[in-house]
Formats: structure tokens, C-alpha cells, sequence
């Protein structure tokens, strides 16, 4: 394909030509001579094969957290005969920034000759990122001479929500299921923690004897120890834009999703089930579920979620009365801006699961994001979310998470409170 | 003036569309100044050489703005030797494309002018066989001394 600059340099001969005949001038004539000469010599620039690329893209991984970073790795084999300045530029999100490296390179190929270009990548903000495709592009030096490719080699990248880490607390469920897990239920079972004594039965494990009680009642004894059991938990994730506050940056959906992101990680590895309900652009839910791939599935849907005007808390009401166990912890992450939360979660807590409210609060958000804020506007907001948060406390565990701490601190003050009274 | 300076902008704002125009304004101002000056071999080759002048800058001042294009999208120096490459072999491929564009514009000059102006001064004619002999047994040398070692079967 002829480039523009070829065109230009044709019409500038002619141009060229015509002036010097018409003005009688040898001088023009010359000029016609010398940029034909040009376009004559470069026909040796144009492309005389058929290109045979072979593109192929790999990554240390295909999901990674908010700022980390990785290597991509592009690897372009030709195939055909050899081929100079070829220019490949691998398409990127907006949102994703180079950090070493370049997406953009020109290079040299001989026959069957394979090179790599890396290239390190960060994204500062979650979600599904696709990367791709790669555009090829081969032109002479003189710009005369232009061929295009597109190789739709495309890779699916998930930027996951940042989470934080809990060790010293942790949020359980009051009912408790029949599987084995951390928490100590009201039952006999298998657990480590001692409960009582009893007569030996002849099903009875001999590690369960109680060599000491056997001796002093003269009959055997077996132990008995307080069943562990995991539980339910299922994450209720706001995303509906009338609760939405802030900028791209800085918003109360981001807030909402890391502590979903940082609960689910807490409530898996303390051996429970996790199922989440996002009300979003879509309804989206996962069944409880527990282990590794179950917490990358959670992570990978809250790295996509997007604000949302369709679906409200009392959508959910009828999700979880079909589709979800019974009797299951219901954690609702909202930074409630709405008022209209309160009875919904009145209903969910008749239907016998426990209620526990996290909200990020937007005040913080908002005076970050506005410099010029009235007291008294923030004194009237801040007496709104008091008199909600107050309404919920008397069905549900309401923790009132500053989203510039982590979530722990708040978490470990509430389930402290709630436990003793 | 203006065309130089539209070019010179261009480069410095990196801009390839104000380069390119500047450019052909500058040559085509230039070829207007001069077109009045009479036809010999020594104008001829003036005009010829002061074209490539002109059109050998303006390679370079395109291949400067295409390389801080791709500079500007590296960070640090991983993929850099590739850049580095491409830098060497344009070069040559620009050295070569003006040289034989040079040689084909004398020769269609010269053709042009000999039918006007008659035959040419001895002294340059001179020079032209002194030069065209050169490049034959320079040809021969390659044919004979250099090839050879890249056909050795071991």
C-alpha cells in the first residue's frame, strides 16, 4: 500500500513538471527529475512477500491487585521472508500504565527469526482489562511504502480489588451448619476444645479414652469435646448510584468493594462459606462456597462491579428466601445514604439470618474531594447517618468504618461491644 | 525563511504534518529564487545536490521525530537495543536511497543536458570515467576476492 508521503512526492513531480514546462523553466524540470528519481529508487522499499507473523502474548498472571505489577510478554515469529522496520504497538486500557518497558517497539526480522518485547504494566484502579489487539505495521524509512495488520491476540486481565489483612479478629456467623470449621457451636462434636466425660461406647476411638477418668471410675471414659462447625456468610455489596459519592479516584463504591474484597478473604480462611449478592449495573450473586477458587470467583466479580440505578436492597430479599441457605449471616456493605435501607434488613432478619451492617463513611469521602465544605451542612449529614445507623443497631451489627482505616480496627471495636452486651 | 522556520517549529513541536509542509515550502521557495539561472553542468549539479540537501534533512529530522515517538513510550531501558537497531539500519538505508537517487538524477540530468548544451567539459568528463572505473574494478575485486569466502563448504 502506497502511503500519503508516496502521493505527495507523485503530484510534486508532476506539479514539478508542468510548472517547468509551462514557465520554460529547466530548474523545475530538474526538480520533476530528482523527486522522480526518489519514488524510481524506493520501489525497492516496497513489500515483495506475503508477511507470515506469528503473535503470541504471555503473563506471569491473569489476575493481579490494584498497584501491583507485572511483565507481558509479546513474542512475534516471522515466518516468511525477512522483514525490517516492522512497528508493533500492543493496545493497552486507559487505565493500565506502563512502568519498564514499551508496548511500542520497531524492529528488525529475519526468516524464522523469533523476537520478545516486555513490558511491565500497573493498574492503579480494579477491574476486568482486556489487553490487545496487537497492531503491526511495516513501513520504509522513507514513509512511501505502508502495510497494516491487526493480530487479535487478546488477553483477559483482572485488576482485583486491594484487600486488607485480618488476623486478630474475626466475623462468624451465629448459626452454625453441619461441616466442619472454627467455630465452637452448642453441640458434641469433632473439635479440640474439652466439653465433658461420658461412658465408653464400642465405636469409640482409643484416643478418646480418658485413661485418668477410666482409672478413678474403674469403667472406661471417653471424652467429649464442643463440635466445630463453619457457617454462612453472605456479602450484600452496594452499588447502586444513589449511594455513590466521590470521584473516579476517591468513591464510596471502591471503599465498599475492598471491604467486601477483605472480608471474604477473612470469612474463607476461617474455614466458612461465602456467598455474595452485588447490586450493581447487573444483579449478580454467587452461592456460598469455600477455598481458594471460590475467593478469586468472589474477587474477580467485585473487580468488575459498576455503579447501577436498577436493583436495590429489596431485590435481594427474594434471592435469598430462594436461591440461599437459611439461617446464613447476612452482611450488608452500603455506605447507606439511602434511608429507605432499614426495613429491608428488618425482613431479612425475620427470615432468621443475623444482620451485620459495615458502611463506609461518606463524610470522610467528601470532605476529601470538596475543600470548601459548610460545618453546618456537615453537622446536618452527619445527625442523618446517626439517626439510621441508631435504627439499625436494634436488629443488626451496625460497624461505622472510617474507609482512611483499616477495617479491622473498626471491626474488632463493634464485635468487642457486641459480644458483651 | 518561513518554510524553514514552519519546518524548524514542526520539529521542535514534533508535529510531522508542520515538518512536512515546511519543507516542501522551503524547497519549492527556493526553486522559485533560483529558476532564472542559467542551464550549465556546474547549475545542474548545484540544483541537484542542493534538492538532496534539502530532502536529506528532512529524512532526518522525520526519523528523529518517529524514534522520539518510540523513545517516548519507553520507560527505562528494557526493548531499548531494538530502537538502537532500527537507528543503524536507517541510517545506511537513507545513505543508500540518497546515493542512488543522486546517481539516477546526474545521470537523468546529464542525458537532459547533453542534448541541450552539447557534449561535457573535459574536465568533468574526466572525472565521470575516473569515477565509473573505479566502481567497475571495484565490482570486479568483489566478484573475484570477496565473495568467494562466503561459498566455502567446510
Amino acid at each position: 500500500m502506497k502511503s500519503t508521503t508516496s502521493f505527495v512526492l507523485f503530484a510534486a513531480t508532476i506539479t514539478s513538471f508542468i510548472f517547468g514546462i509551462v514557465r520554460g523553466s529547466w530548474v523545475f524540470l530538474i526538480l520533476a527529475i530528482s523527486i522522480f528519481s526518489i519514488l524510481a529508487v524506493e520501489v525497492r522499499g516496497a513489500l515483495q512477500e506475503e508477511v507470515k507473523l506469528k503473535v503470541q502474548r504471555k503473563s506471569e498472571k491473569v489476575s493481579l491487585y490494584e498497584d501491583d505489577k507485572i511483565w507481558i510478554e509479546l513474542t512475534i515469529k516471522n515466518e516468511g521472508k525477512p522483514l525490517n522496520y516492522l512497528e508493533i504497538f500492543d493496545s493497552l486500557p486507559s487505565d493500565i500504565d506502563i512502568v519498564e518497558g514499551s508496548n511500542h517497539h520497531i524492529l528488525r526480522l529475519d526468516e524464522k527469526e523469533e523476537k520478545t518485547m516486555r513490558y511491565k504494566i500497573q493498574c492503579a484502579r480494579r477491574g476486568e482489562m482486556e489487553i490487545g489487539p496487537v497492531k503491526l505495521r511495516y513501513r520504509d524509512p522513507l514513509d512511501l511504502h505502508v502495510e497494516e495488520w491487526t493480530s487479535y491476540e487478546l488477553m483477559d486481565l483482572f485488576v482485583l480489588p486491594e484487600i486488607q489483612e485480618m488476623k486478630g479478629v474475626n466475623v462468624r456467623p451465629i448459626y452454625t451448619k453441619s461441616w466442619i470449621g472454627n467455630i465452637k457451636s452448642q453441640r458434641i462434636g469433632i473439635g479440640s476444645e474439652f466439653f465433658s466425660l461420658r461412658e465408653y461406647m464400642p465405636e469409640d476411638a482409643l484416643k478418646k479414652i480418658n485413661w485418668k477418668a477410666t482409672a478413678r471410675f474403674l469403667e472406661p471414659m471417653t471424652n467429649e469435646f464442643i463440635g466445630e462447625k463453619s457457617g454462612d456468610v453472605i456479602l450484600i455489596v452496594d452499588g447502586h448510584r444513589k449511594n455513590i459519592i466521590g470521584n473516579a479516584e476517591r468513591n464510596t463504591l471502591d471503599a465498599t468493594i475492598r471491604a467486601a474484597g477483605t472480608l471474604a478473604s477473612s470469612i474463607l480462611e476461617d474455614r466458612n462459606r461465602v456467598g455474595l449478592i452485588i447490586l450493581g449495573d447487573y444483579l449478580r450473586w454467587l452461592y456460598p462456597d469455600s477455598g481458594r477458587d471460590h475467593f478469586y470467583k468472589i474477587m474477580e466479580k467485585l473487580s468488575g462491579v459498576k455503579e447501577g440505578g436498577q436493583w436495590e436492597l429489596e431485590d435481594t430479599k427474594w434471592i435469598l428466601r430462594g436461591f440461599f441457605p437459611k439461617r446464613s449471616m447476612v452482611v450488608f456493605i452500603s455506605p447507606l445514604l439511602s434511608k429507605d435501607v432499614s426495613e429491608t434488613l428488618l425482613d431479612i432478619c425475620m427470615e432468621e439470618h443475623n444482620v451485620m451492617v459495615i458502611s463506609p463513611d461518606p463524610l470522610v469521602i467528601e470532605k476529601e474531594i470538596i475543600d470548601d465544605h459548610s460545618s453546618l451542612a456537615e453537622n446536618l449529614s452527619q445527625l442523618d447517618r446517626d439517626v439510621i445507623l441508631d435504627k439499625l443497631w436494634k436488629y443488626s451489627v451496625v460497624v461505622d468504618w472510617n474507609p482512611n482505616e483499616p477495617l479491622e480496627a473498626s471491626l474488632k471495636e463493634v464485635i468487642r461491644y457486641w459480644k458483651r452486651s | 525563511m518561513i518554510g524553514g522556520t514552519i519546518s524548524i517549529f514542526g520539529f521542535y513541536l514534533k508535529k510531522t504534518k508542520l515538518l512536512n509542509i515546511g519543507t516542501s515550502l522551503l524547497i519549492a521557495s527556493f526553486f522559485f529564487l533560483i529558476q532564472d539561472i542559467p542551464f550549465n553542468y556546474l547549475n545542474l549539479i548545484f540544483v541537484i545536490f542542493t534538492f538532496f540537501f534539502f530532502f536529506g534533512l528532512w529524512l532526518l529530522m522525520k526519523r528523529e521525530l518517529f524514534v522520539s515517538e518510540i523513545e517516548s513510550d519507553l520507560v527505562g531501558s528494557e526493548g531499548k537495543s531494538y530502537l538502537d537497531e532500527y537507528k543503524k539500519d536507517s541510517s545506511f538505508y537513507y545513505l543508500k536511497t540518497i546515493f542512488m537517487g543522486l546517481s539516477v538524477s546526474i545521470a537523468g540530468g546529464m542525458i537532459a543536458a547533453h542534448s541541450f548544451i552539447g557534449p561535457l567539459p573535459s574536465g568533468i568528463a574526466l572525472f565521470i570515467n575516473i569515477f565509473f572505473s573505479l566502481v567497475i574494478l571495484s565490482g570486479l575485486y568483489g566478484v573475484l576476492f570477496l565473495l568467494p569466502k562466503y561459498f566455502i563448504v567446510e
